[in-house]
């Protein structure tokens, strides 16, 4: 059993190195492939990256009257935070309000003078809301909609940005749907461009089949290697996609992040935490393919 | 029978004896590469029974089919050798097919080797040698088994008349040793030196069997 296996395994070595070029020509068809779905994870990376830049900025804000009490906010604040839906309240008093709006301002001496006029803090308190999903937001703000709370909120700012939010979950939903798609599409292309180049490879041995059924040979036994060729056609491939993959992705990270306008994107890191689910998924996938090709297309040439 | 209303064959009653040397002849198209197939097992007959010892290969299973080519040294043509193994190696492919330990196959491989004169070139490639040598690397390959029968299907078609002789001799040399050789040739010269039994085959019938014959069409 064990002298089978190394007398395949020997078989299959032979026939990868004594066939060099059309090995060659297959190891770079699949890698291909492997490149250009990898691509299409980038790109997935960088919309989903793009969306949730825009989507961070986004915050909504609730205005409170005059003179409503400093622990009145603090108990709704503290409320907030404890909804799994908010990310984060920021507290900001009326005396900071008015520096923010004072600072803004700096340049516009209507609203210089208006506020001399006025002489004293027209501005309340405000809590600033971030939620964990922009979705999200119209769930957190029904809070607001009870009457308790009608007295002492002058304004919310959801409804300004509600239009923005709800454009942007639209576009975020659209990315990742799209993305699934277009990644469905791609994986579809490899591995019929798989597929095909396995059996083309076979193909080019069907005589040497026919002869080694000639031979004696049985099914298994001719079939062995070149279900072993197809694997380490796969490991050859998955090796050389890293290869690829790792400068390719070092050199375009910095062009990127210029383009994103310095967001905070870390595409290296992606890849590096996900190595495994990336390159192991598509390592069994193109081994898989590989497998199941091989055993197909030798099975043609069988018949003999 | 060949689909869709061919007949390649028909009333050919053949008994072949072990240790014979029998050739076939034939014109083009007259059905002698079919009989070789039936012996191998590469087709199957729409009728009738064919027999090789006491077995009984008419409706062998596809499972027994490399057993039984295990038992019959084919040698063709086009020598049908593998052209990215060496010579040693194709010789040996025979042995590794059925399981033969690496010891083994040191051993009985260069000894074949040398009973063809090919024991100086087995680490060249089939195209590094010539036509001739070739169909004896062919040779070595079908006997590394010690079958009962050889069968050679047109073994000296691709060859001059030089190596044609060489491989006449070492057939000759092979059915001394005991081992039946079914020659299938249209060569007269050839068959009619061997001074052997001869089967002529015309339109898929036997129209003339004799002990020691000659190339009668």
């Amino acid at each position: 059993m064990f002298s089978t296996l190394l007398r395949i395994l020997k078989f299959s070595s032979q026939d990868f190195w004594r066939n060099f070029w059309l090995s060659t020509a297959t190891i770079v068809v699949l890698v291909l492939a492997l490149v250009s779905i990898n691509f299409l994870i980038t790109l997935n990376f960088l919309t989903k990256t793009a969306v949730a830049e825009v989507e961070d900025k986004i915050d909504v804000s609730i205005y409170f009257k005059q003179g409503v009490a400093e622990s009145d906010i603090g108990n709704i604040k503290s409320y907030l935070l404890s909804l799994s839906e908010v990310k984060e309240v920021v507290y900001v008093s009326p005396e900071e309000a008015l520096r923010e709006f004072e600072k803004k301002h700096q340049n516009d001496e209507l609203i210089k003078e208006s506020l001399e006029e006025v002489g004293e803090n027209p501005l309340g308190a405000t809590l600033v809301i971030r939620a964990h999903d922009t979705a999200d937001y119209p769930e957190i703000l029904k809070v607001f909609d009870d009457a308790q709370y009608a007295n002492i909120i002058q304004e919310k700012s959801f409804e300004d940005h509600e239009t923005v939010i709800k454009k942007i979950d639209s576009i975020s939903e659209k990315a990742t749907t799209t993305g699934f798609g277009i990644a469905g599409l791609f994986a579809m292309i490899a591995v019929l461009i798989g597929f095909n180049t396995v059996r083309m490879t076979i193909y080019t041995h069907r005589e040497e089949i026919g002869v080694m059924k000639l031979v004696g040979a049985a099914n298994w036994f001719v079939r062995a290697p070149y279900v072993a060729s197809g694997i380490l056609y796969g490991i050859f491939a998955i090796l050389f996609t890293i290869l690829i993959t790792y400068p390719a992705i070092g050199f375009a990270e910095p062009y990127l992040a210029g383009f994103f306008g310095g967001a905070d994107f870390n595409l290296l890191g992606y890849f590096s935490d996900n190595f495994f689910q990336i390159f192991g998924w598509q390592f069994v996938g193109v081994v898989l393919l590989n497998m199941v090709t091989s055993t197909l297309a030798v099975g043609r040439y069988l018949k003999v | 029978m060949y689909p869709p209303n061919i007949t390649a064959l028909q009333d050919v009653n053949l008994k072949i004896n072990a240790g014979e040397f029998v050739s076939i002849v034939g014109q083009s198209g007259t059905g002698k590469t079919t009989l070789i197939k039936l012996l191998t097992a590469e087709e199957r007959p729409t009728r009738g029974k064919i027999t090789i010892s006491d077995w009984d290969i008419t409706k062998i299973r596809r499972s027994e089919i490399p057993t039984l080519r295990r038992q019959i040294g084919v040698i063709f043509q086009d020598f049908k050798l593998l052209p990215k193994k060496t010579i040693f190696e194709n010789v040996a492919f025979a042995l590794e097919v059925c399981g033969a330990t690496p010891h083994r196959i040191k051993t009985i491989v260069p000894q074949v080797l040398r009973i063809v004169g090919l024991d100086e070139k087995s680490d060249r490639y089939p195209k590094q040698v010539s036509g001739g040598e070739q169909q004896r690397v062919a040779i070595a390959r079908a006997l590394i088994h010690r079958p009962k029968i050889l069968v050679a299907d047109e073994p000296t078609g691709n060859l001059d008349s030089i190596n044609t002789r060489e491989i006449a001799d070492l057939l000759l040399k092979i059915n001394e040793f005991g081992t039946t050789v079914i020659l299938v040739s249209h060569n007269r010269e050839l068959v009619n030196s061997l001074r052997r039994r001869v089967v002529t085959l015309e339109q898929g019938m036997v129209i003339s069997d004799q002990e020691v014959g000659k190339y009668v069409l």
